[in-house]
């Protein structure tokens, strides 16, 4: 009896882990929808942004509002992103939110039409927060949400 | 004066500094064999569309934001002086600001017609036209359409004529008068230099709100095809710079007219230079077909009125006696 309830116990600890992970809802990075995210690929002139995703993801009226994904009511053709190069495709395939670094690096001569990491973000940003405080009247208003303006900027 | 060989637009070397006296002299034999040449019809200029491959920018002022991080990267790239008001005072926009030796390139601020809340803004710069008056106009040939798609100055050639700063139709190079010893035109550079370390220029590379974008002129102007295309309601159908006089390497989209923004609505399709060739070929002919007629012309009054000489007369008439 002892020996079955050791059995069972090793049985559940092999199972448990699998099982939560099949169970958890595919994102990007395989875990919950994260909550707060801290920006801090592009730091020239300005400090890391700290991201409220999840009151972001409240506030969107869905995913694709942001994210492009497939199955979204983007208007953007499948070869406007997975066109680019194979290693683009690669990844795109293997993820289904894909991280906007996937794609959008530093921007590039050889494709304009692709933006670079800092342009794509504040492409998804400037739609709704223009008009709030002083964002887009006076160059003031990037440090009034967002941005804290590092000392040698 | 210096009369450029139709079709061959602009000098594409990129440096000039290796100008010599002899370079100079050759300049001007050309300019006098040119004189001493027939005059070319206008017409029979080969059209000129740009360099091929060359790059340019595109300016989508429905996105920019009023932020200036433009003009902060351009004032680090050319190691200009900090201004005297920070690059996040705002107050910059109550006056209309215009590129200076102290700012290469400034935003201005202009009221929207469709929302009054939310102010347009422009960037000012030198659009580096494809043919440019300001390089058509020097009679030293500082100015220089590079291949690459920017107009560059070479300071070391200009002896402060400011042609070029009357020729150009969107009045961008400036005179820095700040030091008489070492006058110079100034004016964006497209940053050519960053552009040949395959970097993009520093205006571009800042631009958070995607307003500037960099590449080749042919891709962006299938892209603003497209995104007028895809987006009829916020945008107006025109490139501005595709075709203003002669095209511009930057071009620009907007949802307003482009005069909102300050930008010449009443820009010729056609280069400057073909307004002004018909003249200007003429010049040689009268300098030197002119002198020529009305020499001879006085020469011929002048011989008459020797003849008419009372010495001469009194000897002609005796001849006349003599002949009775």
């Amino acid at each position: 009896m002892h020996r079955l309830a050791v059995k069972l116990t090793a049985l559940f600890l092999c199972i448990a882990p699998v099982s939560f992970f099949l169970l958890t809802p595919a994102t990007g990075t395989g875990t919950a929808l994260p909550g707060t995210i801290t920006i801090n690929a592009v730091q020239k002139k300005f400090g890391p942004v700290e991201f409220d995703h999840a009151k972001h993801a409240a506030l969107a009226e869905g995913c694709g509002q942001c994210h492009h994904t497939h199955n979204d009511k983007m208007n953007a053709t499948c070869k406007e992103c997975h066109a680019i190069n194979a290693a683009h495709f690669k990844r795109s395939v293997k993820q289904q939110f894909l991280p906007c670094s996937g794609c959008h690096a530093e921007a590039s001569v050889q494709s304009p039409e692709l933006p670079g990491l800092k342009v794509a973000l504040h492409k998804k940003c400037f739609p709704c927060h223009i008009g709030m405080g002083d964002l887009g009247t006076s160059p003031k208003g990037c440090t009034q949400i967002c941005h804290t303006r590092n000392k040698k900027g | 004066m210096s009369v450029e060989t139709p079709g061959a637009p602009h000098n594409t070397r990129k440096n000039n500094s290796g100008i010599t006296r002899r370079r100079l002299l050759s300049l001007s034999l050309l300019a006098g064999g040119a004189a001493l040449g027939l005059p070319r019809p206008a017409a029979a200029r080969p059209e000129f569309s740009g360099w091929p491959e060359s790059f340019g920018m595109l300016v989508d002022l429905t996105l920019c934001v009023g932020c200036r991080s433009c003009e902060q990267a351009c004032g680090d790239a050319n190691s200009l002086a900090k201004p005297e008001r920070p690059f996040d005072d705002h107050s910059v926009f109550n006056e209309n600001r215009w590129p200076s030796a102290k700012a290469y390139t400034v935003v201005n601020r202009y009221p929207n017609p469709k929302n009054k809340e939310h102010p347009l803004f422009r960037k000012i710069q030198c659009n580096h036209c494809l043919e440019p008056a300001c390089a058509t106009v020097c009679p030293i040939q500082a100015f220089t359409k590079t291949q690459q798609g920017a107009v560059v100055y070479n300071v070391d050639l200009c002896f402060g004529c400011r042609y070029c700063v009357m020729a150009c139709p969107f009045n961008i190079p400036g005179y820095d008068y700040e030091s008489p010893l070492d006058a110079k035109v100034v004016k964006c550079t497209f940053c050519s230099s960053r552009i040949a370390n395959n970097q993009l220029p520093a205006c571009a590379d800042a631009c958070p709100a995607g307003a500037l974008t960099f590449g080749k002129r042919t891709d962006l102007i299938k892209m603003a095809r497209k995104r007028i295309m895809d987006n009829p309601k916020n945008y107006i159908d025109h490139i501005y710079g595709e075709r203003e006089v002669g095209g511009t390497s930057w071009m620009y989209l907007s949802a307003v007219p482009f005069d909102k923004y300050g930008l010449p609505g009443n820009l010729p399709k056609k280069p400057l230079i073909e307004l002004q060739e018909g003249f200007l070929s003429s010049v040689p002919v009268i300098f030197t077909t002119f002198p020529a007629i009305f020499g001879m012309l006085y020469a011929a009054l002048h011989k008459k009125e020797k003849k008419e000489d009372p010495a001469q007369k009194a000897g002609s008439e005796s001849r006349e006696v003599d002949h009775e």
